[in-house]
C-alpha cells in the first residue's frame, strides 16, 4: 500500500471529523477505511490483508485512544469474516465497503437509539450525576427535556481533561439546570444524586468498562451508597480485551498544562 | 399489544384440564382426608441398631422376592456379598467358577450384568458417610477380582491395562486419562474384526459397552472423559457408509485430530495466552498439578519474564511434587507449600493460575479437592484467579456445590496417618476422600482457553456453539 494511501486515510478521518463535529473519531474510521481500501490497486486477498493491517496499524498510532483501537479490531474481524464467505475478489471489496457502511450507520443512530432505550431510567424530578463527556449521555438527557422531564444535572469538573466545563456549557444551552462539582466532592454530594450515567471508551470483554479517568472512584461511591450507575454506550465500542487489573489499560497521554504545573517544584505527574 | 381481535378460545377443552385438576386434588385430598379423620400414632422410637436390622432385613427380602421372580440372576446377590469383604473376594469368585475353569455362559452372564447394574458395590453400610451415600463407594479394584469377573476376550488387552494404571493411580489427571483412553480405543479398533455383513459401528458400540464399564469399575469417568467418549461414538456412528478399512483410517484420524487439536494444540494456545497476562516480578500461586498450567508457566519464562511460583499441594496425593520438579528443572524459581499454609501464601501471592477438571453451565468450576479454598482465599485477598481449561472440558451440567456430583477415591489414603491405621475396626469412625471440588464463578476472574479469555458466564455460549457441531 503506497505511502500516500496511508497518509489520505488520516487526512480523510480529519476532514471528515471537521465536516462532522459531531461525529467522534472512532465512529468515522470504518468509512474512510474501508474506502481506502477500495479503490487500493490490490489484486489478491493477500494484498488486501496486509493493506488492511497496515491501515489499522496505522489508524492506531495516529489515533491513539481505546475507542480507536475497539474500533478497528471490530472493522478488521468483520472484514475477515465476509471475505472468507467471499466468492470472488471484486466481491471482497464490495463486502469490505458495505462493513464500512454498516459500521458508520449503526454509530449514527446507536446515539438516538440509546437516548431512547434510556428515558425510562431518567424519573421525574431526578438528580443526575454525569462524569466525563459522552455524546451519547447528552443525546440521552436532551430527549429527556423534550419529554417534559424535571431533572438537575450534577456535572463533575473532568479533571485534568476539563471535560466538565465542555458538558456544562452543551446542557446549560439546552436549558437544563447545571451544576458543578469538584471530582472529589462526589461522595459528598452523592446522598442528593439519584443516578449515575456516564458513556464509555471501551466495554471489555470481562463486561467491565474503560471510561473517563475518575469513573471507577464514582462507581465504587455509588455502589456503596447503592445509586445505580448506568454506562450509555454504542455497540461498536464492544471489544475483545480482557484487561485483569487496571494495568493491564494502555497508559494514557498526561495533559500538558497538568504536568506544567507542578513542573517548578520538580515533581512528576503519573 | 392492543389487540382489536377477540381473544382465541383456548384449545383444550376446560373439561379436560378440571378433570385432571381434580383427581390429582382428590387423590392428595384423599390421603390427607384419611390422616385427620384417624387419630395418629406415635411410632415406636427405635435405637440405630434396631432401625438396621430392619433395613437389613427389608433389603435380604427383597432380594429373595426378586430372585423369586427371577427378576435377578443367582450370582448378582454372591458378588455382592462377596465385595464387602474384600479378603474373601478371590476365594468365593474362584470357588464359584470352580475348577471346570470359566464357561462361555458365565462370561455371558457377567457381560449382560456389566451392561446393566451399577458395577461398583456399596461400602459396608456403616462405612458409608451418609451425606455422600449417593455416590458410588470406593471399592478397591484388585487386579485378580478385575481379570476374573472381566473375562479377557471381552476386555481388549490395552483397555485392561489402563483401567488398571488408571485404578492405580499410575495415570492422574483429566487429560492424562482422556489421551490415554483414546489411544486404548485406537488398539481396539485396530484389533476389531466386524462379522460379515455387520456394520463396524454398531458392533464397535456394542463391544465398547463393557469395557467403558470396565473403565467406570476401575474409576469413575472424568467429564473430559465422558465428552471424549461422546466425540468418539458421534464419529463412529458416522462411518456407516465406508468400508471397514476405510472405517478404522477415519477414526484413527479423528482421534489423532481431537487429541492433536482439542488438547495438545489447545494447551499451547493457553499458555500464549495466559503468559499474556504474566508481569515481571509476578509472584504465581498454583495448585496441585495441571498440565495447561505447566506449559503455560514453560512458555511465560520461555518469553524471558521473569516470576517466581508458589505450588500449593495437598497431603493425600502428594500431586504437585511432580509439577515442582518440572517447573525447577526448566529452571523457574518456585516454592512449595501445603493447602494449610495458603492464607499466608496469599499475602504476597500476585495470581492465581489453576486447572480444572470440568468448567459448568453456570460459570463455576470442577477441580482438585482444594482448588475451591485456594480460589475464595485468592478472592479475599483480591487476587485474579486464572483458571486454564481446555474447551472439551466445557460441560453442560450446572451443579451449585460439590456433593451432588463427585467421586470418592481411596479412603486409606487419608488414613496414611499412623494414628488412623485401624480405622476400620473402629464403629463411630468413617474417613472421606473426597476427589473433587467446586468452585464457584465468583471466585474465578477469568477463564483461559483456546478460543480465548473468556468471562465465567460465557461457558454456555461455548457449549451451545462448539460443541453442538464436533461432539
Amino acid at each position: 500500500m503506497a505511502n500516500d494511501e496511508i497518509k489520505s486515510i488520516i487526512v480523510g478521518i480529519e476532514q471528515l471529523k471537521k465536516q462532522n463535529e459531531e461525529r467522534e473519531i472512532a465512529d468515522l474510521i470504518p468509512l474512510v477505511l474501508s474506502q481506502t481500501l477500495n479503490s487500493t490497486k490490490a489484486k489478491t486477498i493477500m494484498e488486501l490483508d496486509e493493506n488492511l493491517k497496515l491501515a489499522l496499524a496505522t489508524t492506531k498510532t495516529h489515533f491513539p485512544s481505546n475507542s480507536v483501537a475497539a474500533i478497528c479490531d471490530l472493522f478488521s474481524f468483520l472484514v475477515k469474516r465476509r471475505i472468507q464467505n467471499c466468492q470472488d475478489f471484486s466481491d471482497c471489496k464490495d463486502q469490505i465497503i458495505e462493513v464500512g457502511k454498516k459500521l458508520y450507520e449503526i454509530s449514527l443512530s446507536s446515539r438516538t437509539k440509546i437516548a431512547e432505550f434510556a428515558q425510562p431510567f431518567i424519573g421525574d424530578g431526578a438528580s443526575i450525576l454525569v462524569h466525563g463527556f459522552s455524546h451519547c449521555v447528552i443525546a440521552t438527557l436532551k430527549e429527556a427535556a423534550k419529554n417534559n422531564k424535571q431533572f438537575n444535572i450534577f456535572v463533575t469538573e473532568g479533571r485534568p481533561s476539563s471535560s466538565g466545563k465542555l458538558v456544562a456549557q452543551l446542557l446549560k444551552n439546552e436549558g437544563m439546570p447545571v451544576t458543578m462539582i469538584p471530582d472529589s466532592a462526589v461522595a459528598r454530594n452523592i446522598e442528593k444524586i439519584d443516578m449515575i450515567l456516564i458513556g464509555a471508551d471501551v466495554v471489555a470483554e470481562s463486561g467491565g468498562v474503560v471510561s473517563q479517568i475518575g469513573a471507577y472512584q464514582i462507581s465504587i461511591t455509588a455502589a456503596a451508597f447503592r445509586k445505580p450507575f448506568y454506562v450509555a454506550v454504542e455497540s461498536n465500542r464492544f471489544s475483545r480485551i480482557y484487561p485483569l487489573s487496571q494495568r493491564d489499560l494502555p497508559a494514557e497521554k498526561i495533559n500538558a498544562d497538568l504536568i506544567n504545573q507542578y513542573a517548578d517544584i520538580g515533581i512528576t505527574v503519573k | 399489544m392492543a389487540d382489536n381481535k377477540p381473544r382465541r378460545p383456548r384449545v383444550h377443552s376446560s373439561n379436560n384440564f378440571d378433570e385432571h385438576f381434580n383427581s390429582a386434588t382428590d387423590k392428595i385430598e384423599g390421603k390427607s382426608k384419611s390422616n385427620f379423620l384417624q387419630p395418629v400414632e406415635p411410632k415406636p422410637k427405635l435405637t440405630k441398631a434396631q432401625r438396621r436390622e430392619i433395613q437389613d432385613k427389608q433389603r435380604a427380602d427383597k432380594k429373595e422376592r426378586l430372585i423369586s421372580e427371577g427378576k435377578l440372576p443367582l450370582e448378582s446377590k454372591n458378588i455382592n456379598s462377596n465385595n464387602t469383604n474384600s479378603s474373601t473376594t478371590n476365594d468365593n469368585v474362584n470357588k464359584k467358577k470352580g475348577s471346570k475353569g470359566i464357561k462361555p455362559d458365565q462370561i455371558f452372564e457377567s457381560l449382560e450384568k456389566t451392561k446393566t447394574q451399577q458395577l461398583v458395590a456399596p461400602a459396608p453400610a456403616k462405612k458409608q458417610v451418609p451425606l455422600f451415600s449417593h455416590l458410588p463407594q470406593y471399592e478397591r479394584p484388585l487386579s485378580h477380582s478385575l481379570v476374573n469377573r472381566f473375562a479377557a476376550p471381552i476386555i481388549h488387552t490395552s483397555v485392561l491395562k489402563l483401567g488398571l494404571q488408571i485404578a492405580n493411580g499410575t495415570i492422574i489427571g483429566s487429560n492424562a486419562r482422556c489421551v490415554a483412553t483414546l489411544l486404548a480405543f485406537k488398539s481396539v479398533i485396530a484389533d476389531f474384526e466386524t462379522s460379515k455383513d455387520q456394520l463396524m459401528a454398531r458392533e464397535l458400540d456394542k463391544s465398547l459397552k463393557p469395557m467403558i464399564n470396565f473403565l467406570v469399575y476401575c474409576r469413575p469417568l472424568a467429564i473430559s472423559m465422558a465428552n471424549a467418549i461422546k466425540f468418539f461414538k458421534l464419529k463412529l456412528n458416522s462411518t456407516n457408509s465406508l468400508s471397514e478399512a476405510e472405517a478404522k483410517q477415519f477414526m484413527y484420524e479423528q482421534i489423532d485430530q481431537f487429541i492433536l487439536e482439542k488438547i495438545i494444540a489447545a494447551d499451547k494456545i493457553i499458555a500464549n495466552h495466559a503468559a499474556s497476562k504474566i508481569e515481571n516480578n509476578d509472584i504465581i500461586v498454583t495448585f496441585a498439578s495441571s498440565s495447561a498450567v505447566e506449559t503455560a508457566l514453560k512458555y511465560a519464562f520461555e518469553g524471558d519474564k521473569k516470576f517466581r511460583v508458589i505450588i500449593v499441594d495437598i497431603r493425600q496425593t502428594k500431586e504437585g511434587k511432580e509439577l515442582l520438579q518440572n517447573l525447577v528443572e526448566f529452571g523457574i524459581e518456585c516454592s512449595y507449600c501445603l493447602i494449610s499454609a495458603i492464607s499466608y501464601v496469599m499475602k504476597v501471592a500476585s495470581k492465581v493460575l489453576i486447572g480444572a477438571s470440568a468448567l459448568l453451565s453456570n460459570g463455576n468450576a470442577i477441580s482438585r479437592a482444594g482448588a475451591g479454598s485456594v480460589a475464595m482465599m485468592a478472592h479475599a485477598h483480591n487476587i485474579p484467579v486464572l483458571v486454564c481449561c481446555e474447551t472439551y472440558k466445557f460441560c453442560e451440567r450446572a451443579l451449585l456445590d460439590s456433593i451432588c456430583f463427585n467421586e470418592i477415591g481411596d479412603p486409606e489414603i487419608v488414613a496414611s496417618t499412623p494414628i488412623l491405621k485401624n480405622w476400620q475396626s473402629k464403629d463411630n469412625l468413617k474417613l472421606l476422600n473426597l476427589m473433587y471440588d467446586l468452585t464457584p464463578s465468583q471466585f474465578v476472574s477469568m477463564i483461559v482457553t483456546e478460543i480465548g479469555i473468556l468471562p465465567p458466564t460465557s461457558v454456555p455460549v461455548v457449549v451451545r456453539e462448539y460443541h453442538k457441531d464436533e461432539m
